[in-house]
C-alpha cells in the first residue's frame, strides 16, 4: 500500500496583504471586506521576483530526508494547477530535476485536474512504484505555482491564489500516511468557465457541494469508513466560508478541517492539502493511526479526495 | 528502466493532420488571455509580444481532439493526452472538455513537460489502470512559435493528432515500455541496444519505428526500420505507427517504437506485439 514517506511545505517569505492585493487587482472595498470577514483571507504568499524553479526547488529542499534518499528517487512528478506555466520550450521541471541532482529520475508533469492534480500525482506515483516492485524506490511529487498574472490572482471573487508549494516523497509501502483510497470525478461541463459565458461560474458553485461530497464519501467508503470516522480533513484552500457551508451540509465538524493556512498564505493551488498536512502533523492535530482525507477541487471541473491513515 | 508487461492491446490507431484553424475568443476573453500570457512572458524575461508566439491560426487542443474523436466510436474509461507544445488558451481545460464529450466517464490525464516522449509515459500509466478502454491522444500544435530554439527533431511544423484506442488485454502478450534517462547523444547507440533488450526480452525479431530524435541511429539490428517524418514533434513516431500499422502487422515478433528527447537525455521505447496490431 503506497504511503507518503515525507511531506514538506514551503511558504515563500514574501507576503502581500489583502489591501495590497486589492490595490493591484483594483478590488472594491466591499470585496475586500468579504475576502477578510467571510472568506478568511488576510495575506498571501507572493514573490513577484521569484521564479518557479526557485519555488519548486525550495519545496524539495525542505524535505530533510531528500539528500539521503536522492538515489532512490525513481520518478519526479510535477502536479500543475494550470496548463501553461512557462513560455514554450522553457521547461522549469527539467531545470529543477537537474538542480536537485535527480538526473536519473523519470520526470514529467500532470496537469489535467487543476488544483486537484496533486492528488492525481500521488496516485500515479503509487501506481508506477507498485508496478516496479522495488520496495526501496521512491517518487518525488512537487506542487506549487507562480501567480504570474492578474487573472490567476483572484479567481471569480471567491479565492485569492498564493505561491505556497509542497514536496511529497511517495513510497510503495510505509508505516505512516498510507493511502487507503482515491476517488475523483471530472465534470466536463465546467471545463471552460474562464470564458466570459454568462452563468458559467454560478453553475460550478451550484454543483460544487454535491460533487465534492460524492468524492469525499466515496473515498471514505472505499476505505471502509463513514465521513464521521475521518479524523481530519486537509482541504484545498478555496476559502473558509465554502468549507463552513459544506461541513454544515455534511454534518461534519468544521473544527476538524485544517483551514489555518488560508489566512496566512492564500489558496496554494494543488499544494494546499500537503501544506495542511505539514501544519497538522506539526501541531499534533494529526496523530498516529488517524484516518484523514485530502480533498481538492480544480477549476477544470475535477473533484478529488484521497483517504490516508497517519 | 523497464515497465514489465502492460496488459494493453492496440485496437485502433489513426493520425490526422488538420488544416490550420482559427483561435476564437470574444474581445473580453482575447484581452484577458493575452494579458495573462504577456505577464507569463514577463516573469521569464521573454521580450516578445504574446501574439508573436501564438498564431491566430492555431487550434487549441480541445478543438483538435474534438475533431479527431467520435464519441460513439471512442468510448473510454481512461483518457490520456500527451503533448510537448502548450495550449496557450488558459480559458479551457482540454482534458475536461474531452471527458465531457465522452460522457464524463473517463478519468483524464494530461502528461507533459518531458518533450517529445510524453506519450510513452502516458502509455505506461494507461497500462497501470484496471480499465477496459483507454484513449491515448498524442497532440501537437503547429501554431505555436517557440520563445527559444528547439532542436529540429522536436520541431512542430503543423497541427498533428494521433488517436490510439487501447483495450485491456486478457491472456495476450501485452506491451512493454522502457525509459532511460541521462542519455547523451554519443551513448545513444549503446543505450538503444540495452533498451531493446528490455522491451524484447525474448530476443524475438522486431521492427523499429524511430522518431525524429533517432533519425541518425544506424545499425539497429532490426528486421525492418520505419522512420518518422520530422516536423510532427511528439506525434511523429505514433503517426508513423498509424500509417504503417497494417504493414507492420504480422504473425510473430514485435514492433518497437522509439523516440529520443535530446534536450533532456530521455530515451523511450515501447514494444507492441506485431500480431496484435490493428489490421
Amino acid at each position: 500500500m503506497i504511503a507518503l514517506h515525507a511531506v514538506a511545505a514551503y511558504l515563500p517569505p514574501g507576503r502581500r496583504s489583502l489591501e495590497e492585493i486589492a490595490e493591484r487587482m483594483d478590488l472594491p472595498p466591499a470585496t475586500v471586506r468579504m475576502f477578510r470577514r467571510f472568506f478568511g483571507f488576510d495575506q498571501i504568499c507572493y514573490e513577484p521576483d521569484g521564479t518557479l524553479v526557485e519555488l519548486l526547488t525550495a519545496a524539495a529542499t525542505a524535505l530533510e530526508t531528500l539528500p539521503e534518499v536522492r538515489h532512490r528517487v525513481r520518478y519526479l512528478l510535477y502536479a500543475r494547477g494550470v496548463a501553461d506555466i512557462a513560455p514554450y520550450p522553457i521547461n522549469p521541471l527539467q531545470q529543477v530535476r537537474e538542480l536537485l541532482g535527480l538526473g536519473h529520475a523519470h520526470s514529467f508533469a500532470l496537469a489535467a485536474h487543476g488544483c486537484a492534480s496533486g492528488l492525481q500525482a500521488v496516485d500515479a506515483a503509487g501506481r508506477l512504484l507498485a508496478s516496479d516492485g522495488d520496495p526501496l524506490a521512491l517518487a518525488l511529487v512537487l506542487t506549487g505555482e507562480k501567480i504570474f498574472s492578474h487573472r490567476m490572482q483572484v479567481i471569480s471573487d471567491i479565492t485569492l491564489m498564493g505561491e505556497g508549494a509542497a514536496a511529497v516523497l511517495v513510497g510503495p509501502d510505509g508505516e505512516r500516511d498510507r493511502v487507503l483510497s482515491y476517488a475523483t470525478q471530472t465534470l466536463g461541463r465546467f471545463a471552460s468557465f474562464w470564458k466570459s459565458a454568462p452563468g458559467s461560474f454560478s453553475a460550478y458553485t451550484d454543483a460544487y457541494p454535491q460533487a465534492l461530497t460524492e468524492v469525499m464519501t466515496s473515498a471514505a467508503e472505499q476505505g471502509g469508513l463513514c465521513l464521521d470516522e475521518v479524523a481530519l480533513i486537509l482541504p484545498h484552500g478555496v476559502n473558509v466560508m465554502s468549507w463552513g457551508r459544506l461541513c454544515t451540509q455534511l454534518g461534519y465538524p468544521v473544527e476538524r478541517v485544517v483551514l489555518d493556512n488560508i489566512r496566512v498564505s492564500g489558496h496554494s493551488s494543488s499544494a494546499d492539502p500537503f501544506i495542511n498536512h505539514a501544519t497538522a502533523t506539526g501541531d499534533g492535530r494529526l496523530r498516529p493511526g488517524d484516518p484523514y482525507l485530502m480533498v481538492s477541487a480544480g477549476l477544470s471541473g475535477t473533484f478529488s479526495a484521497m483517504l490516508l491513515r497517519r | 528502466m523497464p515497465s514489465g508487461t502492460l496488459p494493453l492491446r492496440l485496437t485502433a490507431c489513426r493520425h490526422l493532420l488538420p488544416p490550420p484553424g482559427r483561435w476564437t475568443a470574444s474581445d473580453d476573453d482575447r484581452a484577458t488571455v493575452t494579458r495573462h500570457y504577456e505577464e507569463m512572458l514577463a516573469l521569464y524575461g521573454v521580450p516578445v509580444p504574446f501574439a508573436n508566439l501564438a498564431a491566430e491560426t492555431r487550434t487549441p487542443y480541445g478543438d483538435l481532439a474534438a475533431a479527431a474523436l467520435d464519441p460513439e466510436r471512442d468510448a473510454a474509461d481512461l483518457l490520456m493526452v500527451a503533448c510537448s507544445t502548450p495550449d496557450y488558451d488558459a480559458r479551457r481545460s482540454p482534458t475536461s472538455e474531452l471527458a465531457g464529450l465522452l460522457g464524463d466517464r473517463p478519468l483524464p490525464y494530461l502528461v507533459c513537460d518531458e518533450g517529445t516522449v510524453a506519450a510513452f509515459t502516458a502509455l505506461r500509466l494507461a497500462g497501470l489502470h484496471d480499465v477496459d478502454r483507454t484513449l491515448l491522444l498524442v497532440m501537437e500544435q503547429g501554431g505555436i512559435t517557440p520563445a527559444a530554439p528547439v532542436p529540429e527533431a522536436a520541431a512542430v511544423e503543423r497541427d498533428s493528432v494521433v488517436v490510439l484506442a487501447l483495450a485491456r488485454s486478457q491472456g495476450t502478450a501485452g506491451m512493454r515500455t522502457c525509459r532511460l534517462t541521462g542519455i547523451a547523444p554519443e551513448r545513444l547507440g549503446d543505450a538503444f541496444a540495452v533498451a531493446v533488450k528490455e522491451v524484447v526480452p525474448g530476443g524475438e525479431p522486431y521492427t523499429v519505428v524511430l522518431g525524429a530524435g533517432l533519425s541518425g541511429l544506424e545499425h539497429i539490428g532490426a528486421a525492418g526500420v520505419v522512420r518518422a517524418r520530422p516536423g510532427l514533434g511528439g506525434t511523429g513516431v505514433w503517426a508513423a505507427l498509424a500509417e504503417h500499422a497494417p504493414a507492420l502487422r504480422g504473425p510473430a515478433g514485435q514492433v518497437v517504437l522509439a523516440e529520443y528527447e535530446a534536450r533532456h537525455g530521455f530515451l523511450a521505447l515501447a514494444a507492441l506485439p506485431a500480431g496484435e496490431l490493428p489490421a
